[in-house]
């Protein structure tokens, strides 16, 4: 009796281990009402509210059911889940995936040229060209996001500063006066990575060329200090060589430097537009809130790269495609990108947020690149090789690092830079 | 027809059956992906791209070529001695708390609790320790130590010796229920022996006690070595391998998903494992040999 009872205790054991195989039971005969479509989401922050909503709103309006699914670590996870296929319905295509693998992933959207595509602006970013020269898009976006200074009024006010200014010696005026009242000036966020991005794109107004990123992979030494990366990283080595940042860059804590800047902490924070409403939302006085480009010369002509934020697609294995894309229209057409800091992608829409009305009316030009993805391909795969990554910070906080010690450690590091760029660049041959 | 079987044909079936559901974990979650990861390493893919391109050794080569890739190596020796440390510590402790005192189960409890924490709570604890003006800062400034100040996480020199501290807090726990246990099993008419003969508490810690540990401290110092060759938790928590905190592993994880050179990454995963393996090798003759 025992062994009879052991032995059927031993088939349970195997059977449960079993049981998560297999698919779950597929609801192929669904009516139109049944269908629930996966979205994945980096906005971890209003996925159970914002989004939510969005999600509730839609429902009712066309019985389709959404169900959002926040993922923190978005472009690690959602790359390793592109070798299954389950990576959801609608999602953010994550970085760093080169234009010629796009058709594997994800379900064009049509030609660049077609009737809803052509409404949006850079849809031709997440696009491939094809032979005759036409542009599929896979991809498009909710909003643009130009890149600026996010600065406290009040803060930089009761510093004896005016009007933001407008030339990068006046810049450097100002973090003078902000360090001495006690302020921060310039908030790197150092530690999160990914904030010190700004100082990749602070390369294009250095530039002045809104273009620069798709002839950049013929540089041989672009972290030189005439070159509009080397440029940039110049400005960091002043902000840090000078005190002008948070004094421990190891510790710094993006969600604490929100109520910092507004309660005046931080005077300034490089970021983009689309921090605009994180930061009204702790600031003592929302007003106190105001968005300025980053000057890049003595000139006193301002510019800002701008450029699409995340862009949505459909995915190659979805089983409800066509619902999908209408969901994927109804988003990015909604104002859902007006409402978060974002200057809406389609065209003829205003934005309504009265800090982005504000930098636009303040005459500055906008540079939106022509994206060429061949040329975006060969700058991410030697930037891969040289261990440099665009827009993650990592590569960044090595320079800010030198920064802090020695001007000859900061030199030593744009030739160590430059050397790897240049060998990664050999062996590609490109 | 089970039981036409004899005993022992019986007995060898049941231990097959009830090892067979542990043998597959095993291999579906270890071994497979460990041989899956040995092929990855002699190509070049980017982790989705439907191409792998085969490079042969070309990925081992760039690791012992590039010091981008082996410096973090010298990481580890900080958290080796940290570990060594770690022993000596928790032994002393052990002992410590074996003899007559008050408090012993408080004290043992205060001293495991850590090693129960999750490491990623502890990690985010720490950084608010070791903050600028945080609890270490304020603890010094309280005992009028405000002169000993540093960026304990900010200044690269002592980066590694707060980071390696904060692992010997994590894990000397374990070491220390392990010795304590060790030593509490040491037969007391051996010790009567001992006090008889007017041995002293050092020349008895010294003559029995260590001996008697000798084994476990053994087994410890092999896992110290592979402890400090794979730390990655602590690091990459708090300061994500900045400021010259990176490790091997930091390293092999950057390269694979950030850089997405998965192959490369799966070779120099390939390099812990071979490392760890000599140690092992290693400690396994020295140490039979000295019996």
């Amino acid at each position: 009796m025992k062994k009879v009872i052991s032995l059927v205790l031993l088939a349970t054991m195997s059977v449960s281990v079993l049981a998560g195989c297999g698919k779950a039971a597929t609801s192929s005969t669904t009516t139109k009402k049944d269908i629930t479509l996966n979205v994945l989401t980096s906005r971890t922050d209003i996925v159970g509210t914002t989004l939510k909503k969005f999600g509730d709103d839609y429902k009712a309006k066309t019985g389709v059911t959404i169900k959002w699914e926040g993922i923190t670590d978005y472009n690690g996870d959602v790359k390793v889940r592109l070798n299954s296929k389950n990576y959801g319905d609608v999602l953010y295509i994550p970085s760093g995936i080169p234009t010629s693998d796009l058709g594997q992933f994800f379900e064009p959207l049509g030609k660049s040229t077609d009737a809803k595509v052509k409404d949006y602006a850079f849809n031709t970013t997440y696009a491939t060209k094809e032979t005759d020269g036409t542009y599929t898009t896979y991809g498009l976006g909710y909003g643009m996001s130009a890149d600026g200074i996010v600065y406290n009024k009040a803060t930089l006010k009761k510093a004896g500063i005016e009007k933001f200014p407008t030339t990068l010696t006046g810049l450097y005026d100002a973090c003078a006066k902000l360090k001495a009242a006690g302020v921060v000036p310039v908030a790197t966020n150092f530690k999160d990575k990914w904030p010190l991005s700004q100082y990749d794109s602070m390369a294009i107004p250095m530039s002045g060329d809104a273009n620069y990123n798709n002839v950049m992979y013929k540089e041989t030494a672009p972290f030189s200090a005439d070159k509009p990366y080397g440029k940039a990283l110049e400005v960091l080595y002043k902000l840090v060589s000078s005190g002008w940042v948070e004094k421990d860059l190891t510790t710094t804590n993006w969600e604490q430097s929100k109520p910092d800047l507004g309660t005046g902490k931080i005077g300034m924070m490089f970021l983009g537009t689309w921090a605009i409403p994180q930061m009204q939302e702790f600031a003592t006085n929302k007003d106190d809130i105001g968005f300025a480009p980053i000057p890049t010369n003595e000139t006193g002509k301002l510019v800002a790269n701008t450029g699409i934020d995340s862009c949505l697609a459909v995915s190659k294995n979805s089983e409800n495609k066509k619902a999908a894309q209408d969901f994927l229209y109804a988003f990015i057409g909604s104002d859902y990108g007006d409402k978060n800091g974002f200057i809406p992608a389609k065209t003829g829409v205003e934005s309504t947020n009265p800090v982005i009305k504000e930098f636009i009316a303040s005459g500055v030009t906008l540079l939106k690149a022509t994206p060429d993805p061949e040329a975006a391909d060969k700058m991410s795969k030697i930037g891969n090789k040289a261990t440099v990554d665009f827009y993650g910070g990592l590569y960044t906080q090595n320079f800010a690092i030198a920064a802090k010690k020695s001007r000859a450690e900061f030199d030593k590091i744009v030739k160590d830079y430059n050397d790897k760029w240049s060998k990664a660049k050999t062996t590609l041959n490109y | 027809m089970f039981k036409k079987l004899s005993y022992k044909k019986q007995e060898k079936v049941i231990v097959c059956l009830f090892l067979f559901v542990p043998l597959l974990f095993l291999i579906v979650f270890t071994f497979l992906p460990a041989l899956y990861m040995f092929r990855l390493s002699f190509v070049e893919w980017n982790g989705f791209s439907g191409v792998k391109k085969w490079v042969g050794l070309a990925n081992y080569i760039e690791i012992f070529k590039n010091p981008d890739y082996f410096k973090p190596l010298l990481n580890s020796l900080y958290y080796f001695v940290g570990g060594l440390l770690q022993l000596v510590i928790a032994f002393y402790l052990a002992v410590l708390l074996n003899s007559k005192i008050k408090g012993k189960s408080i004290f043992k409890a205060l001293y495991f609790f850590p090693f129960l924490l999750n490491g990623v709570a502890v990690s985010l604890i720490f950084i608010f320790f070791f903050r600028p003006d945080g609890t270490l800062d304020s603890i010094l400034k309280v005992l009028g130590m405000g002169g000993f100040i540093q960026q304990w996480l900010g200044n690269s020199k002592i980066i590694n010796f707060s980071l390696a501290g904060v692992s010997i807090w994590r894990y000397i726990g374990l070491n220390f229920i392990v010795f304590l246990g060790a030593i509490q099993s040491v037969s007391p008419e051996v010790i009567e022996a001992a006090d008889l003969d007017g041995a002293s508490e050092w020349q008895k810690v010294l003559y029995i006690t260590l001996p008697s540990v000798r084994s476990i401290m053994e087994l410890n110092f092999i896992l110290t070595i592979s402890g400090a060759i794979s730390v990655f938790e602590i690091p990459y928590i708090m300061t994500s391998g900045a400021n010259g905190s990176s490790t091997f592993v930091i390293q092999t994880v950057n390269t694979a998903f950030k850089f997405q050179q998965v192959g490369l990454g799966s070779a120099m995963a390939m390099v812990v494992l071979v490392i760890v393996g000599i140690a092992t090798i290693i400690q396994n003759r020295f140490f039979k040999e000295a019996e």
